[in-house]
């Protein structure tokens, strides 16, 4: 496990890129269609739930730092080995669902926006392979490349993204609201599921170096990233206005103003190409943690990478070949969202009390 | 790891990106007709007559400095037009360099555009900024023009309204803000009138070359794709006056013998919508209209000495606010908004049918215009 472990400043960098890495994607569509204008609203009240959920996270991680228990551990001790296997079969789920829904825009984007297709499986197996071998290397080897890209990426973003948000009338979302405070709160909850990205730190929970505070980079990271989040979608809606719902690739078309467009070229395809590494690092963070989830289920510690682990993960990645993206949406994650908030949002405000009745019974059974 | 594994490891390394590699379908740059710019006209028997101009990229052997040439095709739909433009260059059609959408005169005024203009801004490829107008004529004649401005006509179309036409007190229009404006509210927008004008050709060794330049005053105002009226460059004036963005307005003044032209440099404009109508409140920052001199204006420029009589402001001011109640009177009179008047009040009220159907004579405007000199 000693591989694994990452400095707090590590994983703070790489927690902005997973919540700036994905929400750029179909998201913003899909909460324009939802409550229009105001979906920079309903992002916000999501960001607010998360970080509530992200402190309590964070707490539990404090409590953690001695005995360095990992998640099946915790709540092996703490609520049952039963229930431990439910949730990280939900966790899986999640995973799986979310690296599936990643990937299938990431390929969509390639396919009408830079103009390169394939097929599916050929497109997913280098992610899966890059994924799998930061699987083997270890979780301190993605923290490292979001470390080293992180600034890149930081820059692709803003370049992508000044130009229109300088342009932007903020007056075009006006009136606040105006799609009722009770449909905008329905919304943030029944679209929670591209939420939560703080979920992968249960999984490198034994693994985390603390040296000074825990709290104030984590938080630091979420402000920024949420910031930048709600700011996008502001920036998308008030652009694209009732066409909003209709274009489901919000970067690749907010790239379209970006500060580097002129009358012609398309400075926009390189920056949009970098940004979409945070995407790619996302999508290892998902797998690493899908294949972690495997080996907790089945209550083994791969000592060395696990064939059978990363087989099962590669199956559960060719879902796409079988159902769409948009029936995904309207069935399993419709439906999933309950099961899910019970990892996403009520796991966290539980975990400070369960990592400190684990470490209790730790400490309980030395003594 | 012995040598024997080492190269195993390597060999499948090899293979795999080979087969990742050669899966991938990217596509020459040489094998696709990378499109310009796309005009559009009526066909008689339905459907549209597409023109696009496309990059003809010299291959070493082919003489330097041609670089587009232009295909129209007939095609029952543009979508169709567009297989047709590929089977005519034997090449992919390729719209992601595309700048500017031109619209011929008998289409914008004799067909319901929807379909085109729905197709265009969901096309993937094709940019949401690029450049939308219609033109005075065919849209075809005018890109087989190129060469009597000796440059690629969509790029000259591209550049004079992205580049010049704030300057000189025209607003542009890119493809997202013309297909909202036909969808929200009022559903009322505009489409630059580009036309082609001829010159007097001087160039001695090439007699019988056509020269000329391209014209963009003139506007004209569709509501739901649907042809409205035409803007004079008058009436483009006066709508530019109530737009912070643009400048460039010129005024002449006589008096006497002596005639002036002042030029507004910058200006700073307030629209407020209340319950008894608009509050417009236009402030104009105005020079000696001089070539070559930078026209920079604004609270932090350093100031200069006062050079203009008021007298002259005055009467600028006159004219100014003359052309700019013209111009509402053909907005109330043509019933279209392109002021954002129904925006103002959406924004305070929320969107709503009643709202989008208030006719303009339901949006008295107060104006009050104000000269100095900057």
């Amino acid at each position: 496990m000693d591989k694994n472990r990452v400095q707090v400043g590590q994983l703070a960098l790489l927690y902005l890129l997973l919540v700036m890495g994905g929400k750029f994607l179909t998201l913003p569509s899909l909460l324009a269609g939802d409550v229009g204008h105001d979906s920079w609203l309903s992002v916000a009240f999501s960001f607010v739930w998360d970080g509530v959920c992200l402190c309590f996270l964070l707490w539990a991680i404090k409590i953690n730092v001695d005995s360095r228990m990992d998640i099946s551990a915790i709540l092996d001790k703490s609520v049952s080995k039963p229930v431990t296997k439910v949730f990280l079969a939900i966790f899986f789920v999640i995973f799986v669902l979310r690296t599936n829904i990643l990937l299938s825009s990431c390929y969509k984007m390639f396919s009408v926006t830079f103009d390169v297709s394939t097929n599916w499986i050929v497109f997913v197996l280098p992610v899966a392979a890059l994924a799998f071998f930061a699987v083997a290397k270890g979780f301190n080897a993605i923290a490292r490349m979001g470390q080293l890209l992180f600034g890149l990426i930081l820059l692709a973003v803003a370049a992508l993204f000044v130009s229109p948000f300088l342009e932007m009338k903020f007056g075009t979302l006006l009136p606040i609201a105006e799609a009722g405070w009770g449909k905008i709160l329905l919304t943030s909850y029944t679209r929670s599921f591209w939420f939560s990205d703080y979920i992968f730190i249960y999984f490198v929970l034994d693994g985390i170096k603390v040296k000074k505070s825990v709290f104030a980079p984590m938080l630091i990271s979420f402000a920024v990233g949420a910031f930048l989040c709600i700011l996008l979608n502001a920036v998308f809606v008030a652009l694209f206005g009732y066409l909003a719902p209709d274009f489901d690739m919000a970067m690749s078309k907010i790239g379209v103003f970006s500060a580097a467009n002129t009358a012609n070229g398309r400075w926009d395809w390189l920056t949009l190409s970098v940004w979409l590494v945070s995407v790619f690092i996302k999508v290892m963070v998902f797998i690493f943690c899908a294949y972690k989830c495997i080996e907790k289920l089945v209550g083994a510690n791969f000592v060395k990478f696990n064939w059978i682990a990363a087989g099962i993960v590669l199956s559960a990645l060719s879902l796409p070949l079988f159902v769409s993206t948009e029936q995904l949406l309207d069935t399993v994650i419709k439906w999933g969202v309950i099961p899910f908030s019970l990892v996403q949002y009520l796991l966290p405000l539980l975990m400070p009390l369960l990592t400190t009745v684990a470490k209790r019974k730790t400490e309980a059974v030395y003594e | 790891m012995s040598n024997l594994k080492r190269i195993g490891i390597v060999l499948v390394v090899v293979a795999a990106v080979a087969l990742v590699a050669g899966s991938f379908k990217g596509s020459d740059v040489l094998d696709r007709a990378i499109i310009l710019g796309i005009g559009i006209d009526a066909e008689e028997s339905g459907g549209v007559m597409l023109t696009a101009e496309v990059v003809a990229p010299g291959n070493g052997t082919e003489q330097v400095g041609t670089f587009s040439k232009t295909v129209s095709v007939k095609g029952e739909t543009v979508n169709v037009a567009l297989q047709n433009v590929a089977e005519a260059t034997g090449k992919e059609t390729s719209l992601g360099q595309c700048v500017v959408l031109v619209l011929g005169q008998e289409y914008t005024e004799t067909v319901d555009f929807s379909d085109l203009i729905d197709y265009f801004i969901k096309h993937h490829s094709l940019k949401e900024s690029a450049v939308i107008c219609c033109c005075e004529g065919d849209a075809k004649e005018l890109f087989n023009k190129g060469n009597a401005l000796a440059q690629s006509m969509s790029l000259a179309i591209a550049a004079a309204l992205l580049d010049q036409a704030e300057k000189i007190s025209v607003t542009n229009n890119s493809l997202l803000q013309y297909a909202r404006s036909q969808n929200e509210l009022s559903r009322t927008g505009f489409l630059n009138k580009v036309a082609f004008v001829p010159s007097e050709n001087t160039d001695g060794n090439l007699p019988d070359k056509e020269m000329g330049f391209i014209s963009y005053r003139e506007m004209c105002v569709f509501r739901a794709n649907r042809y409205v009226t035409a803007l004079s460059e008058q009436d483009v004036k006066g709508m530019s006056l109530f737009l912070s963005d643009v400048a460039g307005e010129t005024f002449v003044s006589f008096e006497d013998t002596v005639t002036r032209t002042v030029q507004v440099t910058s200006k700073d404009v307030k629209l407020k919508a209340g319950k008894d109508g608009i509050e417009a409140e236009i402030k104009l920052t105005v020079r000696y209209g001089r070539t070559d001199s930078e026209a920079v204006s604004g609270p932090l420029t350093s100031k200069n000495d006062k050079e203009i009589p008021q007298k002259l402001l005055d009467d600028v001011t006159k004219q100014a606010a003359a052309i700019a109640e013209k111009y509402l009177a053909k907005q109330r009179e043509f019933n279209f908004d392109l002021l954002d008047f129904h925006e103002m009040y959406r924004r305070q009220e929320g969107a709503s049918a009643s709202l989008a159907e208030r006719p303009m004579s339901e949006f008295p405007v107060r104006l009050t215009v104000t000269v100095t000199e900057s």
